[in-house]
């Protein structure tokens, strides 16, 4: 390629020894610097089961954080299709944190799905003083929706069914000890999975067959988001009585065991 | 019209690796291998399908750190120099194997083909290969198409719109510049899709994309012919999904036709068999073993002791394999014929250096698939995907799902626990990028501040390479891809303070971008939002 430099930077012959010199001493100084002065969380989509956590906040500011007393959480929103205040929803759960930055997986009950998180200080009645908002993600597609699949079976699909492998995550998420408002919980997610998530168990075998199809039946979709919950572990620290704003107990509550990668 | 459509897809691409600060330097050898093993061979198997008059049509993507390392004038004199040494090599390698006659057949077998590919490359096509794949194109038989500018994993570059959409405008930018039009198609890296990428496409005039079987056959409406139709993305971008079929047919690790037992064994090398003092001078540092490109055995078996390579032999296996994968796709298209509204469009997309350096035979198979398939053009044509929509303008309307053709199919190749620490660095260096665009984007500004503005856009884009996060967790040459990471975000730190500061250092800013050579066109200014994107 002939030179892009203009004529007089053409002129500049630099030995290989001076870029290098060059070179080291601008990475010796310049190399980015794990420590920071910023706040910042962002997440990042991983697959349809998984998300990706980060943050950052002054190290400063750490001591103070802790002096409060209370614990300081990820805590992971669900955003459903329609527009949803993050004070109020109970579509969420809390993954605690133990540094002022670090990075985590965290694994997700629904695909198909927008998520936004905030890291913050939760107080003994699961109130949160948010300290960063995060972005907002949408995870991939698992599988096909059930208004996909209640078309009529194709013969396309049956010519195509030893052709496909499934791509998507071989495990469904196993998330123990998550706290959620059942009956509130079941009503949002009935509306919101009603035409888009496909309620039966993700397979298993990675080389399943995407084009299974199963026909939409609420009923049905409900008594099967129930089982595939409970299965999960999701859902048993309810209280029954509490009313739909109520606060839920924490002692009742146990802390996502999401998989920290590392801090 | 034909029964049914197939569209051979190369993606041809290696990270930006060139250093003059080094007389030698081991890992642009990655780049010299690609060519004496793939980017020579594929040239000749379109020079003499073209000479053959065989009506072939054929895609291939050049990515534009690969554009830009071929027609770079050191890389070019490295190349020769390393030609040069490899023969010297294979006259070593024939005194040596005097009176051994199946390894002496081998390495006149290495001396000739070393020998073509010198007088190839120098005399034939004057050390200019994008000169040779223009002439292809303008046959009308190659469609080339580019994509993004370092190969930048655009799903967790998108924290930042302006890195996507800057990473996509550099890579179109550097392939107009050189092939003096825009591409058609566009190569997402990875075949890395989100919803709302396409609109980024559209905005560069992109016809169509690929993605994965999933991507398509997760879609926000179900492709009524699965992924043998493209996808109309809602803004008249298509979307080309990969035919699972083929895809295992070639790349599986276990029934793939690479994996054939009469095909050259690439993980034995005299680099690593022979004695240090013979081989030392043809080794890193005389003393570390690397390929060298001389490599005796095939593949065999599972067994440690491997058999002598056998060309010819090798050569009647892949021109069985070519029939066995012709075969295949008739019959799947013949299968699918009454099945889909359009004759189905079988699309195999696969990396160009699979085929020459992976795959010591795939030119030569390729080859006789384009042959073969030539003949019988009414059971199955050989197209382009803009032969396709040309054809089929009116697609069916739905959004693919996000995906990748990474393991599991989505994104956690590119972010884990080997890799996970580049992204704070490379958003927050996007971030920063954007700042500085938006604060001198409207201003005249000195030359020399434009010249470090432009510079650190490069260090950014480079920095952005998903080579270098996919290296990490391979666990390949993590040294180095963690140096590079290093490096260029360190330059790009050392740039944007000295902007800040209004200190800029003429001789440093020349030296970087004397190390850092690429994208030529470059404007910083396209990383401010409010900035109309500039075109070359």
């Amino acid at each position: 390629m002939n030179s892009w430099l203009p004529p007089n930077r053409r002129k500049t012959v630099l030995p290989p020894e001076k870029l290098r010199v060059i070179s080291d001493q601008i990475t010796a100084s310049y190399a980015p610097n794990p420590e920071i002065d910023l706040s910042e969380l962002v997440l990042l989509p991983v697959d349809p089961y998984h998300l990706h956590a980060y943050w950052n906040l002054p190290l400063e500011s750490w001591p103070t954080v802790q002096a409060t007393g209370g614990q300081v959480v990820l805590r992971i929103f669900w955003i459903a299709d329609e527009p949803v205040d993050l004070a109020t929803t109970r579509l969420r759960f809390d993954v605690a944190i133990d540094q002022p930055s670090g990075h985590l997986e965290v694994r997700l009950p629904v695909d198909d799905s927008t998520y936004a998180a905030a890291l913050g200080v939760r107080d003994g009645y699961h109130r949160l003083t948010v300290l960063i908002h995060s972005n907002q993600i949408h995870v991939p597609r698992a599988r096909l929706t059930p208004a996909q699949c209640n078309l009529e079976y194709s013969k396309l699909e049956q010519a195509l069914q030893h052709l496909i492998p499934s791509q998507e995550s071989p495990t469904p998420p196993h998330s123990h000890g998550q706290h959620y408002d059942e009956r509130l919980i079941d009503a949002q997610i009935r509306q919101a999975l009603k035409l888009r998530c496909n309620p039966t168990e993700p397979q298993t075998d990675d080389r399943a067959d995407v084009t299974e199809r199963v026909r939409y039946d609420e009923q049905e979709i409900d008594a099967r988001i129930r089982r595939t919950l409970h299965g999960k572990g999701i859902g048993q620290a309810i209280d029954r009585d509490r009313g739909a704003d109520a606060t839920l107990s924490p002692d009742t509550t146990a802390e996502l065991e999401a998989s920290r990668i590392t801090s | 019209m034909s029964q049914g459509y197939l569209s051979l897809v190369l993606h041809a691409h290696l990270p930006y690796v060139r250093h003059p600060e080094h007389d030698a330097f081991f890992e642009e050898n990655w780049l010299f291998e690609a060519l004496t093993e793939c980017y020579l061979p594929l040239i000749g198997v379109f020079d003499r399908l073209h000479h053959d008059q065989i009506p072939f049509r054929l895609t291939l993507s050049l990515s534009p750190t690969l554009i830009t390392m071929l027609e770079d004038d050191l890389l070019r004199e490295r190349y020769l120099r390393h030609l040069r040494r490899m023969l010297e090599l294979a006259d070593k390698e024939i005194h040596r194997t005097r009176g051994l006659p199946q390894l002496s057949r081998l390495t006149r077998f290495y001396q000739n083909f070393l020998a073509e590919s010198l007088d190839v490359y120098e005399t034939q096509y004057q050390c200019d290969l994008l000169q040779a794949f223009q002439k292809h194109q303008n046959t009308g038989k190659l469609e080339l198409i580019t994509c993004a500018a370092t190969h930048g994993f655009l799903p967790l570059l998108s924290v930042n719109q302006m890195a996507v959409a800057n990473q996509i405008k550099v890579g179109i930018d550097c392939f107009q510049s050189r092939f003096g039009r825009p591409p058609e198609g566009f190569w997402l890296p990875e075949c890395g899709y989100y919803p709302g990428l396409e609109s980024i496409l559209a905005d560069f005039g992109i016809r169509y994309f690929f993605v994965d079987s999933h991507g398509i056959l997760h879609a926000s409406q179900k492709p009524v012919s699965g992924v043998y139709a493209p996808l109309d993305c809602g803004n008249g971008v298509a979307a080309f999904g990969r035919d699972p079929e083929s895809s295992r047919q070639v790349w599986s690790s276990h029934e793939g036709y690479p994996g054939d037992v009469d095909y050259r064994e690439y993980y034995r090398d005299i680099g690593f068999d022979l004695d240090l003092d013979y081989i030392g001078p043809y080794l890193l540092e005389q003393k570390i073993r690397i390929n060298t490109g001389f490599k005796y055995h095939r593949i065999t078996g599972q067994q440690d002791s491997k058999a002598l390579y056998d060309r010819q032999r090798a050569l009647a296996k892949a021109h069985l394999h070519a029939s066995d994968f012709v075969a295949k796709k008739i019959d799947q298209v013949k299968t699918l014929h009454s099945l889909t509204a359009a004759p189905p469009h079988i699309v195999a997309p696969f990396d160009a250096e699979l085929f020459g350096h992976w795959w010591f035979e795939g030119p030569h198979w390729l080859e006789q698939v384009i042959r073969l398939a030539s003949q019988m053009p009414d059971r199955l044509e050989l197209i382009t995907c803009s032969d396709y929509l040309t054809r089929h303008p009116d697609l069916q309307c739905a959004t693919p799902s996000a995906s990748s053709w990474g393991d599991r199919g989505y994104s956690r190749h590119w972010i884990n626990e080997t890799n996970q620490w580049i992204y704070p660095h490379l958003h927050r260096a996007a971030s920063r990028m954007e700042q500085l665009a938006c604060q001198y984007g409207d201003r005249a500004i000195d030359p020399l501040l434009r010249r470090a503005l432009n510079q650190a856009a490069r260090s950014l884009l480079l920095a952005q390479s998903s080579d270098w996060p996919f290296i990490l967790k391979t666990g390949t040459t993590t040294e180095y891809a963690k140096k590079r990471i290093t490096d260029h975000l360190a330059r790009f730190n050392y740039l944007t303070d000295c902007i800040v500061q209004l200190k800029i250092d003429e001789y440093t800013l020349t030296a970087l971008e004397t190390l850092d050579k690429i994208f030529p066109d470059i404007d910083f200014r396209d990383y401010c939002p409010g900035h109309k994107l500039s075109s070359i």
